[in-house]
């Protein structure tokens, strides 16, 4: 059986060359992304289409790449809760603040999304083996995929990462193959290994696919704003690839007609020790400088060669918003700051939306009455040394006097 | 002028005759890049753009690093280094 996807050909973003939906990583021409064309003119679903659908990713079929449903690998990922932050926005003057929550997807980060288009495709393709290159999250989202889907699986990720990300890996039984070196190099030797061993590495051997799980997101938004786009949302930038989804997804969902057209403004947020596309951003230019040795604690974001760097600086720009950097500081004080308004722990690459949404706030950016979304990437259980127990931790003898005793001083 | 050897990646092969790798004479990372062009001609307009500046799409490494925390097309290569040239695919 077929589905009802709309998929109707491969576009290079640069070039405009055309391609049938083949297995490609980059233009053949010119090497630049390519991206997946729907056509709507064979549309026959509508907003009320949804009431019965599954709360997964799998909701929005017609709009996502998969031909086959037999090859579709389904481990309950998306439609993640949009979480009206109450708190938080009173703490901070806004009325309509909202964390979208994809800690909690199944392997606890967003990376979820593409991982389940991308491995479904590679089932499609016929694939006998999936990999990827990883800062650790995508690493796991893939292997859970691949275990799901009965494929051995490779990741490539610094040597570095954070050993919960490690034992989450390896627990899926994936190969995790530590390169003593930045993302950067691995990622490089993932091309490589694509070419030599061919191996689909999904977020580049067949990366036009592997993008579109990503703007699952934006679809969730609007839905659960009741099929309208927020004013403003903010994006943890690593390699940029997640915010070019969700702006395609905003347009992609106005283009069918699902939401009125909304200018959204598009901000995007990366590490101060890793910060070319901010830096580009700040500086005015075109063209992003790649940072050589990243130096901050949201490894999961620290990408100094930003693959889509040059389109986060277009999105961001054409919607009239900004790129920021926050420092390692901000960060951890986002992490407790979220976890402690609102209930919702999550990892440095995360809470880095919530450090530029104060600063935003502190600088006029963001009006009391406008709708905002901040994207909440990764779960904090996966990072778990960056907030230490910092006085909240006491250990006692097994007795009500040693309690007594404890509670007496607070 | 000091022998080298290029390796590349992707299509770029198939614009090599099928050349994966290629040994050639250079002293700096253009002047190979410029040989290397003579050779294949197919290869002109892959690598570099009209101005003679790199593609933005294509990463070059001497020994592994990208040329861009080095002097760019400007570097300079000693004899047995080896350039790797591929389209650049961004990853995360």
């Amino acid at each position: 059986m077929m589905t009802t996807t709309l998929i109707s050909h491969l576009k290079c973003r640069e070039c405009g060359t055309e391609y049938e939906p083949i297995r490609i990583a980059v233009c053949e021409k010119c090497y630049a992304p390519v991206d997946v064309i729907y056509d709507y003119s064979k549309m026959s679903f509508t907003k009320d289409s949804f009431v019965n659908r599954p709360r997964t990713i799998w909701r929005y079929e017609e709009l996502l790449p998969v031909i086959e449903p037999k090859y579709r690998i389904d481990i309950n990922v998306g439609f993640t809760p949009l979480v009206k932050c109450t708190n938080l926005g009173r703490l901070l003057g806004l009325e309509h603040l909202y964390v979208k929550n994809d800690a909690v997807n199944p392997t606890y980060s967003f990376k979820d999304r593409p991982a389940e288009i991308a491995v479904s495709k590679a089932l499609e393709f016929g694939d006998k083996a999936v990999g990827c290159a990883s800062t650790g999250n995508l690493g796991a989202a893939v292997a859970a995929h691949a275990a799901k889907a009965g494929l051995p699986c490779y990741v490539l990720a610094p040597v570095d990462i954070e050993a919960e990300k490690i034992a989450q890996i390896t627990a899926y039984n994936a190969k995790i193959i530590g390169v003593k070196g930045t993302y950067d190099e691995a990622n490089r030797l993932a091309v490589m290994a694509s070419e030599e061993f061919g191996w689909n590495i999904v977020n580049i051997t067949t990366r036009p696919y592997y993008v579109e799980g990503s703007k699952t997101m934006a679809f969730e938004i609007a839905e659960q704003l009741d099929w309208k786009l927020p004013d403003q949302i903010i994006i943890p930038v690593a390699s940029g690839a997640l915010l070019s989804s969700i702006t395609r997804g905003f347009s992609q969902i106005e283009e069918v007609g699902f939401v009125p057209p909304t200018p959204v403004k598009i901000n995007g947020v990366q590490a101060e020790g890793c910060s070319p596309i901010a830096n580009a951003f700040r500086a005015g230019e075109d063209i992003v400088k790649p940072v050589e040795k990243p130096d901050t604690i949201a490894k999961s974001i620290a990408i100094g060669d930003p693959g889509d760097g040059i389109y986060v600086l277009k999105y961001v720009r054409d919607s009239g918003g900004i790129v920021g950097a926050v420092s390692d500081e901000e960060i951890v004080e986002s992490i407790k700051l979220l976890a402690r308004t609102e209930g919702i722990f999550t990892e440095p690459a995360g809470a880095v939306s919530i450090a530029l949404l104060q600063r935003m706030v502190r600088e006029g950016k963001v009006a009391k009455d406008e709708s905002i979304v901040c994207c909440v990437t990764g779960n904090g259980l996966k990072t778990s040394e960056i907030v230490p127990t910092e006085g909240n931790g006491f250990d006692i003898e097994p007795n009500i006097d040693a309690l007594s005793a404890l509670v007496e001083k607070w | 002028m000091v022998e080298i050897k290029v390796r590349l990646y992707g299509n770029l092969v198939g614009f090599a005759n099928g050349q994966k790798e290629v040994s050639l004479s250079a002293s700096s990372v253009k002047d190979g890049i410029d040989h290397l062009i003579a050779t294949y001609g197919e290869l002109a307009g892959r690598l570099l753009d009209k101005d003679g500046n790199l593609e933005t799409f294509i990463n070059v490494l001497v020994n592994n690093k990208d040329i861009r925390y080095l002097d760019g097309l400007e570097t300079e290569v000693k004899e047995g280094d080896k350039l790797i040239i591929m389209p650049a695919i961004g990853g995360g």
